[in-house]
Formats: structure tokens, C-alpha cells, sequence
């Protein structure tokens, strides 16, 4: 039985609006709009950061000004005013809470409302959540698990506080401040997000979970997520967003970095369900993320499985780079469009050890009047003989006024590798409809079925509770769609 | 942005402007061709379209030219040694400049007329603004169409209304460089409603040349063209070459691009499937070798419902050789049932060479059944093991094995005895390639 | 035999495609317990009697009636189709990548469950149901987990296509050419399948080219269909005759039958 594909209740997800789309009414600490080195300056005393942390901000910050916004994705949107975000914005209650009774009862009960029962899902799952409520980290459970184990678990900031030594030699390393303008505006303005060191040898007793959320109109989140897997260690890495509805266009660029030892696994996956803007394209996140890997070390590995179904916006190409002899990457993706929404995502494998192989399969879904787009580059250099890499990459068209597109750049400088791309662009069969309704199914379940198999692929690569989440994403995402 | 277009461009076409009586009537053009210019320059390694090759050099020899006031207007006395392809109907453009038949060539097949751009009747000069205002090619490439524009001094106008009862024999268009200026060279080409025309396109130069070439097409309905391009110019020849071929109901275009030889040579071919029933065949192989760069860009637009296409590249680099592929499939809106197939098949045979493959597909509309592929790497090692249990050496068994790789594209060239001819030559040039993995 | 109820009823049914009329005035009658065999020239319209009973696109009904279960079939959605109980075992069963055999089965068990008010099936006795059908038509498990026909060869899609009857368990079973493009082994097994459902409350309707089919599954009833109506019915013995003297000839008798009794 392949209990993955089991899916009861998907009549009544289907035909609804964006659920998750409520405010909670917390006062917040706000900085007022704008960008400056003060703005840095008050986040990072705020946050009580050494000062090698303010340096390379605002080392970042004056980068950022000689940079101009990238224009090459196929993505269209109204400018983004830089000077009419709030750069920080953080729940009254602050940190330093020591069990989750502390928790401000609204918080708990948005994320009841989200389906995320915090110390339920925790216990029950076997999960640990750091729950990131704008920008500030509200509370972390099992900690002391964690902590038996040699692994650390926290915010980002207490790790600038707690373990500086780890944050000044890893910071900055897999994506540094100029590589490109999102990144370098997070590195200036970035309020917080998840740190994760796994000892040497360490397998991590439980998959580590964090739930975004922006909460605050006009609030431009920037999360920065840095994770460390010392030699022979294995961590899996969970990440899920949701976002309440909002009119105004929210910028969220985060940027994650992994950075793999030898021997050692980072497996992450996201499901991305930031608010998608409405019927008619208003309101939506604007998602420009930079996320890579660094294979540092022989025979590690890094696997990014994404399930992208939200924003108005997604700008996206979690990457690996394949440094050491014998390393892994993988980049498993379901990118799900709908009425207006616009994604360009895809992933790069940079090819430098010796017999390092890759793994590309992206399956993009266009409803509506959507745009999906497939960007991806591999990239092999003189140095990795014997490297490998296969692409898959299906475009499904739904109605048609979608749009699917596929740019797949190979770039390769050694003889000795081999790279396989394959791509195909289709609709769903009005044949496979008519058979799964022939055997009873409506056409409704009939379409969710037929994109739920398209997707198996990538589905199956997902930690159980995710997938069965992923599925359903899915068919909201898609209502009325076909039909 | 105004890279690489310097004043002593911008000078030369204020005075190809009006250097030529006869060709005044394209002075509309010519003007909106240098605002172009201005607006765009020309392209450098900045612009997407661009990312895989500099025209550094290439622009700095054309100034070079340029700046001796050299044009080719003046050298239209100019000489080149070429070979007679005997036997076969032929014209030749010399440095831009269509040249009187010679002794060696036959009279044109019945149906095919060939003009000078500067003997249009009037009526005939209506056709061809049409021909030459038809560019639906992506942004980035135009300002090397309107330098060609610009500084044309003079073109060919071919039309056929040949039909299938009387199907004309391959017409052999030379299109020559003289290494002593820049040439732009300029093809118009007509195929009445329900035509037939073979045309074979070959680049010649002497050591030393730089061309832009530009071909403009119409496929009218029900029409057939044969087209095979063979490029094997000197190892220090820059060409930049842009086609654009469109095609009306039912009209089928089958073509073939070859390119072996030059220093750098950059195509843009766009085909636009305007008519419902229109379908494109396009085949290409190149070998890169020493320092050669190859570009081939190609875009195929449906715009038509029931449209088809199929595209297949094969390159093949060693030495510093560096081949890009960038081949690009766009389904409009409400261009239904839609069947394309793109494919890019490349051997890199030394860690100093490079491939660069990039196939796209944009694809606007939900009923089509569009696939691409691309494979990059070296020869099968079970292949060739295989051969060599056979008693093939190893030099051997590898020359068997490239060859057979570029004959896929040999063989699908029609008519059959063309492929043959070309497969003859190309043997040859792969005997002699430069490169150590060989 | 004692006549039970209709469950189908065809009345002087007229079907064209893109302009052309291909069914031209079909009449059929058939009861639960018996096996209908239609057996026709290619082009005579076999495939889409089947198709327009099963509801697909593309066909229009300019008149005539289908009454099944005393239900106006032609009104129903495919899907209701399915639930009430009639199944189509397709001539060119369809691939459905990455959604695997067992998925599909209890997600149209289930749906035909809900139809009719039922609750959904349990798990376990799923699975028991699942296992003994496959048994019988002799499937390996590892294709239950398989994709929908995803890489099955002609002969197994076929045999899938029964396995699936089976576990479904229809009142009518209308099967489009299943016989075409099996070996002898295969023909004996999907026949066997079909037997061991036939009894008193469910009917068959085979549609087939050749009658090596009724070797192994007996029909009550043979139909001649040509020109889009049925020219003569007869017992097994008429398939015989087919057989012995072809299509062309038994045709062309009907139609100067026709053609005499007419004047």
C-alpha cells in the first residue's frame, strides 16, 4: 500500500480560500521604515551581537548600494521601494522563555489556527520546533534531547551570542555578502532564523523543524539559516511556511546556508505556502531566497527536496556545490502556480570534485494565468572527472492561459563527465481523465490524482507528515484549475 | 547602452547612408537601422543572448577595417580563389557584392529568379522592404541585423516559384569574403505559394575576414525549402550570421547547419511557423577545435495551430575548442496540438574544451506535447571496446565512432547526394583535427 | 431461460463524429445473467458503441435512447456511470504515471461506496479483496504497486483491465477488444477472469473482431454489427459462421435480406 498517495480529505480542501490567511493582534516592536547603517546599527544592539556580526553587516549594507536588482529571471512585478520596509519587528514579549505555558496564548492559538499544535505536533511527531514569529524566536523544545546529543538547536541570534566562535568561522562562507543583491541585503538586514551544529559523527536524534510566519504588514522578513554537519554527522532539516493574508506586497529573502563536512548528510526540505496574492494578483509575497550547500568534504552529501506553492513572487535556486571527491547533491522540487502567480526557481550543481554526482528532477504545475519557470545550471570544471548528472525536469499545464517554461544552462569542461538533461511539456491527458473517471473518480479527485503522480517523484522524497501536507497543499493550490 | 558602438561606426554608416544611388530606397530603413544602433550598440557578454560569447575581437577588427575607410563598396574589384563547384547552378556575393556568373556557372533553374538589390523594379523593391522590415528575432540580436542594414552595399533577391512538377536542382550560394574589408552580406528569399527550393549557403573567405551575414525568408503556403549551410572558413575568421526564416500554412522548411571551421562564428537562426500545418526540420552539427568558438542560437516560434517541429544538434569539442548551444522553443497562445521535440547531443573530448548547451522551451499554452534533451560526454567506452574486440585499434575505433556521431546529421540531408558530397568533406576534416584527446 | 429485467436498453441510438453519422439506428437489449457478443467488421462502430456507453468526449448523440438500471444512461456523468455499476475494460488501457494500481482501485471502490451512502472500505479487507483478485488473474503483487499500466505490456494492461472488473465488481461489463493482441496463455486467463464473474445478476457485452474469444467465454447472444446498426443476432453459431465465411459475405446476405424483405 503506498499509504503516501492516501489523501481522504481532499474534497473539502478543494474549493476553498487561502486558509491561513488571519492576523494576530500582538503589538509589535517596529522600526520605522526605511534602510540605513542606524537601522543595522539598532538590530544589532537589539540582538546583543559581537561586534565582528555589526562589521560584516555593515560591510554587506555598503555592498548592497553599489548593487542593482537582478532582472534577468522571467518574472515581472512592480518596483520595490527598499525605503518603505520595516526592517525589524519583533513580538512584545520577548525571549528567555522557559516552557511553552509562557508563550503568548494568541501565538499558540495561531498556530493552532495553522494546524501546527506546538507541543502536540512536537510530542506526537517526535519533532522539534523552532517557531520563527516574524523575526524573532519565540520558543524551542526539545532542547535538552538535542543537547544530550551534542547538537545545537537555536535561534540565530542566541548563537551569536552563545557560540560566536562557530558563527565568525562559518558565516558567509557558502553564500557571502556579494553574491547577489538579495543575499547581500539580508546579510545587512537579517533579524534572525535557525542555526543548527551537529557534532562529529552524530547522527540527529530527530528531524528539526522550523514554522516561518511573517505576521507584521509592510514587515520584509529576512531569516538567515546556517547549518553545520561536522565529519560523518546526518541531520534532516524541516522547514514550513505559512503567511496571513495580506493587501500590501511583503518582501521575504532569506538566505540558508549548509555547509557538509566529510562524510556527513544534510537532507532539508520546505514546504513553501507564503500567501499567494488573490484571484487577481493582488497582495502575495515577494520570495527572492538564496539557498546553497557547500559539499566541503569527500563522500557528503546534500539533498533539497521543495514544495513551492505560495508567493506572488518566488525567486529560488537552492544549490550545491560539489567540492569534495565523491559528494552528492540532489534538488527535488514541486513548484505549484496559480491565478497570477510567478515562479522562476530551479537549482545550480557546480561540479569540482572528483566522480561527484547530481540529481535534478523538477516538476512545475501552471494553473490560470501563472508563470512557471525551470532555471537551472550544471556546471562541471576541469577538475571533477568522472562527475555525473541527471536532470528530469516536467512541465504540467493546466487551462490555457498558464505558462511553463524551462531554461536548463549546462556548462561542462571535463571530458570524463556525463550529463543527461530530459524535459517534457504536456497538459493532462484528457484520456487519463476520462479512464480514472470511467472507474468512478470525479473529475476533480480524477485531476488531483493525475497531479499527485506527477509529483510522486519528488513527494517521496519528503519526511512522511510533509508529504502527506505537500499533497494537500497541492490541491488547494490548484482549485478550480480544470473543469 | 551603447557598448562597442563607437564613432568610427557610427561614422561609417552616416556614410554608407548615402554612398549608393541605387539603393536610396532603403534609406527609411538604414536610418531606423542606425537608431538602433544607437540605442542597443552592440552586444557584449552582459546581455543574456550573449553570456557565452565575447565579440570583443570581432568588434575591434571591424573597426579596424572601418578605420582604413576601407568599405566594400571599394573592393568590389577584389578577388578571391574559390572553387568551381562544377556542374551545379551558383551565384556568389563577394564581400557583400553579387557577382556576375562566371564561366563555371550554368544559368538558373526555371522558376528561381536572382536580382542585385540595386536593380530592383520598383514593384520588386515593395516586396523586398517587406522581406527586409520581417524581424521577429529576440532583442539582443538585432543590432548585429541592423549593422548589416546599416552598411549593406548591396544583396540578393531571390525568389522561386518553382513547383513540385518541375522541382529545380540545388542552387549553390556562395557568400565570400575578401579579408580586406568587412562584408555584409544580405540574402532575401522568396518562395511563391506552393513552391520548391533547394538552396545550399556556403562561407568562404581568405584568411583574416569578418562578415555579418543576414538571410531573410519567406515560406509562402504549401511551400518547401531545402536548406544546407556549410561553414568551413580559415581558422581566423570571425562571421556573425542571423537568419530568419518564416513560414506560412503547410509550408515546411527542412534544414542543415554545418560548421567546422572559423576562429568565432555566432548564428542566430529564427523560424517562425505563422501558418497553421507549417512545419521545421532543423539539423546541425559543429566541431570545435584549436581555439574555435561556435555559437549556434536557434528559435522556433509557433504561432500557428497544428505547427511542428524537430531540432537536433550535435556538437563534438576538443583541443580549446568551446561549442554553445542555446536552442529555444516558443509556443504561443492558442498555437494547439503543438508537437516539438528539441535535442542537443555533444562529445567533449579534452579537459581544455568546453560545451555550453542550453535548450529552452516557453511554452504558452496548455495543448501541446513539447520534450527536449541534452547529453554531454565522452565517447561510450562499451562502444568502443566493443570495436576493438572486433580488431579496430584504438585511434581507429574513436575516428569510427565521431564520424558516426556526425553523420546523424549528414544523413538527413536531402537530396541524398548532397549528404554524401558534405559526408565526403566532412571525413576529411576530421581526419585532419586538432586536438590531442584524438 | 426465465427473461429478467432489462439493465440496458439501447433505442434506435444515432451517434455521429466530427459530421459522421457512425452508429445509424442501434437497438439492443440486455438482460442480467446473459453475455452479449458483438462482432463487426473494423469501422463498423464496436468502439463507439463502447466509448458513448461509457461517456466519453466527442461524440454526438443525435438520437435514441439508453436506458441502464432504468436511469437515463446518456445523462449521466462518466463517473455515475461507473458508480452505478457499469464498467469499461478499455481497448487501449491508459498509463497514469506515478499513481500506483491499488491507489486507483480503493479510491473508485470508495467513491462508489460513498455514492451509495456506504462507508469507506477497511483497510484490511481491502487488501484481502485486492490479493484474491490478482490471485485469480494471476497477477504478480509487485504490479498492485505499480503505476496505473505505467511500462505493462499490451497482454498485461489487458489482464489488468480485468483484475480491475473484478475488484470492482460491476453489474455490466462492457469489454472494448480485449482479446485483440493476446496470446493463447493470456487469452485463457482474461477469459477465465470474465467466467468466474459471470452469473445471474450481471451481464457482459463483448465486443470483438474475432470469435477465437467465444472459445473460451460462451456468449448467449451474437450480434452483427455493420454500418452502425446490428444486421443480424443470432446464438454461438453465428460466430462460426463469421469465422468460416468472413465478414464480407455474411454482410452482404443481411443487406440483401434487408433489401428483399423491404420490397
Amino acid at each position: 500500500m503506498d499509504s503516501k498517495l492516501q489523501n481522504p480529505g481532499l474534497n473539502e480542501l478543494v474549493n476553498r480560500r487561502y486558509q491561513h490567511g488571519f492576523v494576530t493582534d500582538i503589538e509589535s516592536d517596529t522600526v520605522p521604515p526605511g534602510h540605513s547603517e542606524q537601522v543595522i546599527r539598532f538590530i544589532s544592539q537589539k540582538k546583543d551581537e559581537p561586534a565582528f556580526l555589526l562589521e560584516w553587516r555593515l560591510k554587506a549594507y555598503r555592498h548592497w548600494l553599489t548593487m542593482r536588482e537582478p532582472g534577468w529571471a522571467r518574472l515581472h512585478y512592480p518596483p520595490i521601494d527598499y525605503q518603505d520596509i520595516s526592517y525589524f519587528s519583533a513580538p512584545r514579549k520577548t525571549p528567555g522563555l522557559k516552557s511553552i505555558d509562557e508563550v503568548d496564548p494568541k501565538l499558540l492559538a495561531t498556530y493552532e489556527k495553522l494546524g501546527v499544535p506546538l507541543h502536540e505536533r512536537a510530542r506526537l511527531a517526535g519533532v522539534a520546533v523552532d517557531a520563527v514569529f516574524d523575526s524573532v524566536s519565540v520558543t524551542t523544545t526539545f532542547r535538552d534531547k538535542l543537547a544530550a546529543a551534542g547538537v545545537i538547536f537555536c535561534s540565530f541570534s542566541e548563537a551569536a551570542r552563545e557560540h560566536p566562535e562557530l558563527i565568525r568561522q562559518y558565516l558567509g562562507t557558502v553564500v557571502p555578502y556579494r553574491d547577489n543583491y538579495f543575499a547581500a541585503l539580508n546579510s545587512a538586514m537579517f533579524t534572525d532564523g535557525s542555526f543548527v551544529y551537529i557534532p562529529k559523527g552524530v547522527r540527529c536524534p530527530m528531524e528539526l523543524s522550523t514554522y516561518f510566519r511573517i505576521n507584521q504588514a509592510k514587515t520584509g522578513q529576512f531569516e538567515r539559516t546556517l547549518i553545520i554537519a561536522e565529519e560523518g554527522s546526518h541531520v534532516s532539516y524541516l522547514e514550513g511556511c505559512t503567511a496571513p493574508q495580506r493587501d500590501e506586497n511583503q518582501l521575504h529573502a532569506a538566505v540558508v546556508e549548509l555547509v557538509a563536512l566529510k562524510d556527513a548528510t544534510i537532507k532539508y526540505s520546505t514546504v513553501q505556502n507564503w500567501y499567494p496574492g488573490d484571484e487577481e494578483g493582488r497582495g502575495g509575497i515577494y520570495n527572492f531566497v538564496t539557498k546553497r550547500g557547500d559539499c566541503r568534504g569527500a563522500n557528503s552529501k546534500i539533498s533539497w527536496t521543495q514544495v513551492e506553492a505560495g508567493s506572488a513572487i518566488t525567486w529560488k535556486y537552492p544549490s550545491c556545490i560539489l567540492r569534495g571527491d565523491n559528494s552528492v547533491g540532489e534538488f527535488y522540487s514541486v513548484a505549484v502556480t496559480n491565478n497570477l502567480q510567478q515562479a522562476d526557481t530551479g537549482t545550480k550543481m557546480i561540479h569540482i570534485g572528483r566522480n561527484t554526482r547530481s540529481t535534478i528532477v523538477s516538476k512545475g504545475i501552471a494553473a490560470g494565468r501563472s508563470q512557471s519557470a525551470y532555471r537551472g545550471l550544471v556546471k562541471v570544471l576541469p577538475t571533477a572527472e568522472g562527475a555525473r548528472n541527471f536532470t528530469q525536469c516536467d512541465s504540467l499545464l493546466m487551462g490555457s492561459r498558464s505558462a511553463a517554461h524551462t531554461y536548463p544552462y549546462m556548462e561542462i569542461r571535463n571530458p570524463g563527465a556525463i550529463v543527461e538533461h530530459e524535459a517534457t511539456t504536456s497538459k493532462i491527458g484528457d484520456d487519463q481523465l476520462f479512464y480514472c473517471r470511467q472507474r468512478g473518480l470525479s473529475q476533480e479527485d480524477a485531476v488531483n490524482l493525475i497531479v499527485n503522480g506527477f509529483c510522486k517523484q519528488v513527494f517521496r522524497e519528503l519526511p512522511m507528515e510533509f508529504a502527506v501536507e505537500a499533497q494537500n497543499l497541492l490541491n488547494v493550490s490548484l482549485e478550480g484549475a480544470v473543469g | 547602452m551603447n557598448t562597442g558602438f563607437s564613432p568610427i561606426w557610427r561614422d561609417a554608416c552616416q556614410r554608407s547612408r548615402n554612398a549608393i544611388p541605387q539603393l536610396a530606397w532603403l534609406k527609411e530603413l538604414r536610418d531606423s537601422a542606425i537608431s538602433v544602433l544607437a540605442e542597443h550598440g552592440l552586444p557584449d557578454l552582459t546581455q543574456e543572448e550573449w553570456r557565452y560569447t565575447s565579440l570583443t575581437d570581432y568588434v575591434q577588427r571591424g573597426a579596424a577595417y572601418l578605420a582604413d575607410k576601407v568599405t566594400a563598396a571599394d573592393t568590389a574589384t577584389a578577388t578571391l580563389t574559390v572553387e568551381e563547384t562544377v556542374g551545379q547552378p551558383h551565384l556568389e556575393l563577394l564581400d557583400g557584392l553579387l557577382q556576375e556568373p562566371g564561366s563555371g556557372a550554368r544559368v538558373l533553374p526555371a522558376g528561381v529568379e536572382a536580382l542585385s538589390l540595386r536593380q530592383l523594379s520598383p514593384e520588386l523593391r515593395a516586396r523586398a522592404t517587406g522581406l527586409l522590415a520581417s524581424h521577429k528575432t529576440p532583442d539582443d540580436t538585432r543590432p548585429l541585423a541592423a549593422l548589416n542594414m546599416a552598411l549593406l552595399s548591396d544583396g540578393l533577391y531571390l525568389r522561386s516559384t518553382a513547383t513540385a512538377d518541375t522541382p529545380p536542382p540545388p542552387l549553390h550560394l556562395r557568400l565570400a569574403s575578401s579579408g580586406t574589408a568587412m562584408a555584409q552580406p544580405r540574402l532575401l528569399i522568396e518562395l511563391a505559394p506552393g513552391s520548391q527550393l533547394s538552396l545550399i549557403i556556403e562561407h568562404q573567405s581568405a584568411a583574416g575576414a569578418l562578415a555579418n551575414a543576414v538571410t531573410q525568408i519567406r515560406c509562402g503556403a504549401g511551400s518547401r525549402l531545402d536548406l544546407l549551410r556549410i561553414q568551413d572558413l580559415p581558422a581566423d575568421a570571425l562571421l556573425t550570421e542571423t537568419t530568419h526564416v518564416e513560414l506560412d500554412r503547410d509550408a515546411t522548411l527542412s534544414a542543415t547547419s554545418l560548421d567546422f571551421g572559423g576562429q568565432l562564428v555566432r548564428q542566430d537562426l529564427s523560424v517562425a511557423l505563422n501558418g497553421a500545418g507549417a512545419t521545421a526540420n532543423i539539423n546541425g552539427a559543429f566541431v570545435v577545435d584549436g581555439h574555435r568558438h561556435i555559437d549556434n542560437h536557434t528559435t522556433i516560434d509557433h504561432r500557428a495551430p497544428d505547427t511542428g517541429s524537430r531540432e537536433m544538434f550535435h556538437g563534438l569539442a576538443t583541443g580549446h575548442g568551446r561549442g554553445v548551444f542555446n536552442g529555444r522553443i516558443v509556443v504561443q497562445p492558442g498555437a494547439v496540438r503543438t508537437a516539438s521535440a528539441l535535442n542537443s547531443r555533444n562529445l567533449l573530448l579534452a579537459t581544455t574544451a568546453e560545451i555550453d548547451t542550453k535548450p529552452e522551451l516557453e511554452i504558452f499554452t496548455d495543448d501541446v506535447r513539447c520534450s527536449h534533451g541534452a547529453t554531454t560526454g565522452e565517447l561510450d567506452a562499451n562502444a568502443l571496446f566493443y570495436l576493438r574486440t572486433r580488431g579496430l585499434g584504438p585511434d581507429e575505433a574513436r575516428q569510427a565512432l565521431i564520424t558516426a556521431f556526425l553523420h546523424a546529421t549528414l544523413a538527413l540531408i536531402t537530396p541524398e547526394d548532397l549528404g554524401v558530397r558534405v559526408a565526403a568533406r566532412l571525413q576529411s576534416r576530421l581526419e585532419a583535427l586538432d586536438g590531442a584527446a584524438i | 431461460m426465465q427473461q429478467s429485467a432489462p439493465l440496458l436498453t439501447i433505442t434506435d441510438l444515432r451517434v455521429t463524429v466530427a459530421g459522421k453519422e457512425i452508429l445509424t439506428g442501434m437497438n439492443l437489449v440486455v438482460r442480467a445473467g446473459e453475455v452479449h457478443a458483438i462482432m463487426g467488421p473494423n469501422g463498423s462502430g464496436k468502439s463507439t458503441l463502447a466509448h458513448v456507453l461509457a461517456g466519453r468526449d466527442g461524440y454526438t448523440i443525435t438520437s435514441g435512447s439508453v436506458s441502464f438500471r432504468d436511469q437515463d444512461l446518456l445523462a449521466m456523468e462518466p463517473e455515475e456511470r461507473a458508480r452505478a455499476g457499469l464498467f469499461l475494460g478499455f481497448q487501449y488501457p491508459v498509463e497514469v504515471p506515478g499513481v500506483s494500481n491499488v491507489y486507483l482501485l480503493r479510491a473508485a471502490l470508495n467513491a462508489r461506496r460513498k455514492a451509495r451512502g456506504e462507508a469507506e472500505i477497511d483497510a484490511a479487507q481491502f487488501l484481502r479483496l485486492v490479493r484474491e483478485k490478482a490471485k485469480l488473474m494471476q497477477m504478480n503483487e509487485s504490479f498492485l504497486n505499480r503505476g496505473v499500466n505505467e511500462g505493462f505490456s499490451g497482454g498485461e494492461k489487458k489482464r489488468n483491465e480485468i483484475f480491475q472488473m473484478a475488484v470492482l465488481d460491476p453489474v455490466l461489463g462492457i469489454l472494448d477488444e480485449t482479446d485483440s493482441g493476446l496470446d493463447i496463455d493470456a487469452l485463457k486467463v482474461v477469459a477465465n477472469g470474465v467466467n468466474s464473474q459471470r452469473g445471474p445478476d450481471r451481464a457482459f457485452v463483448l465486443i470483438t473482431h474475432y470469435q477465437r474469444l467465444l472459445d473460451y467465454i460462451r456468449p448467449d447472444f451474437v450480434h452483427v454489427l455493420a454500418g452502425g446498426q446490428i444486421i443480424r443476432t443470432g446464438d454461438r453459431s453465428l460466430a462460426l459462421e463469421l469465422e468460416a465465411e468472413g465478414y464480407d459475405q455474411t454482410v452482404a446476405a443481411a443487406k440483401s435480406q434487408t433489401q428483399t424483405a423491404a420490397r
